[in-house]
């Protein structure tokens, strides 16, 4: 999976790699999501990008933020890792 | 260039859209900004970003005539219908992008407008940012009548075969001994499209064919440093970057 600097870069996204994690860490601040629901929130900052678009940047940022330990990942349920439940 | 203007000299523009005929005989709308007066002005064709046609071409290139230059921006994203920009964008990304060789029909349609018209001193430069820039350089290499081409931080001129699609099925690197006027390059160290080794790969090959160009690389930049409407906008940089292409058209477009 590309990262998610690159995505922003190669998409001229309206963002940048930081405010991508934190649009991610906030959404999930409200509960559990999908990586759906990320994407929907990307387009609704950035509506130049297309949903396939906003899709990539949603999964590789999920991704990396996993792979940090920020966040939780249950199946297609993403959460905040303080908040997983065992 | 910046305030370089006298307070009691007279200064006005004309900015409107018009429409072209672009590739295979498209209409296609543009916006055309030219100093007021008989000129001649030198002509600069704008090439928009991945994000459209939108503000801040328009306001760049009144930026342009208001240093002396008759610019033409075309709509690249013409066939993907209308809306706001953002719209027209997303609807273009979705469809895999516009066509390489519609872009070199519309530019090179746009350079014809430029020199037909009666205030035209004859030479014609392109800049464009973002896709803009590797479209620039695309345009460079696949005309021959241009004086001048600025490729602000173009991701995609080196593309590996996997990227390659049936929308762009030449990386813009391998026309590169076809680059038929002198560039100017300006890229972020931060960017990774184009990333730094990118960038070394595309001044090699301009070397290796014994091209005229030079390249310009900001330490603390990223993609998009020119945009001041976007958390990318990188203040010191961005006015060295329009210092260097204004002195770069100056020396190739002027006179």
């Amino acid at each position: 999976m590309k990262p998610v600097k690159f995505l922003v870069d190669n998409l001229c996204a309206n963002f940048t790699e930081q405010s991508v994690f934190e649009l991610v860490i906030r959404r999930l601040a409200e509960g559990p999501c999908t990586a759906e629901d990320i994407a929907q929130r990307i387009t609704a900052h950035d509506r130049s990008l297309d949903a396939k678009s906003a899709s990539t940047l949603a999964a590789a940022a999920v991704g990396e933020l996993a792979e940090r330990g920020d966040i939780a990942v249950q199946g297609e349920r993403l959460l905040l890792a303080g908040s997983a439940r065992t | 260039m910046w305030n370089q203007f006298r307070t009691d000299a007279y200064e006005g523009m004309l900015a409107e859209t018009v429409t072209i005929k672009g590739y295979q005989g498209d209409s296609v709308k543009a916006y055309l900004s030219r100093p007021l007066g008989a000129g001649p002005y030198p002509g600069i064709v704008l090439i928009h970003h991945l994000p459209g046609w939108d503000e801040f071409y328009r306001e760049t290139a009144r930026r342009f005539s208001q240093h002396g230059y008759a610019v033409i921006c075309p709509n690249l994203y013409e066939r993907f219908g209308h809306g706001t920009p953002e719209e027209v964008a997303a609807r273009a990304r979705s469809a895999g992008g516009v066509p390489d060789d519609s872009v070199v029909g519309d530019c090179e349609a746009a350079m014809g407008h430029l020199r037909s018209l009666p205030y035209s001193n004859g030479k014609v430069g392109v800049i464009g940012t973002c896709s803009g820039g590797r479209h620039a350089f695309l345009v460079a290499c696949r005309t021959t009548s241009l004086d001048a081409a600025v490729d602000c931080w173009g991701g995609r001129v080196v593309q590996s075969q996997e990227e390659l699609t049936a929308a762009q099925p030449v990386a813009p690197i391998d026309y590169t001994a076809e680059l038929s006027c002198p560039l100017l390059g300006l890229f972020g160290e931060e960017d990774q499209s184009p990333s730094p080794p990118q960038v070394d790969q595309h001044e090699e090959a301009l070397k290796r064919h014994g091209k005229t160009f030079e390249f310009h690389r900001y330490a603390g930049a990223g993609h998009g440093f020119f945009y001041y409407d976007r958390a990318n906008y990188r203040q010191q940089q961005a006015m060295d970057g329009w210092q260097k292409v204004f002195e770069f058209f100056g020396r190739h477009l002027q006179g």
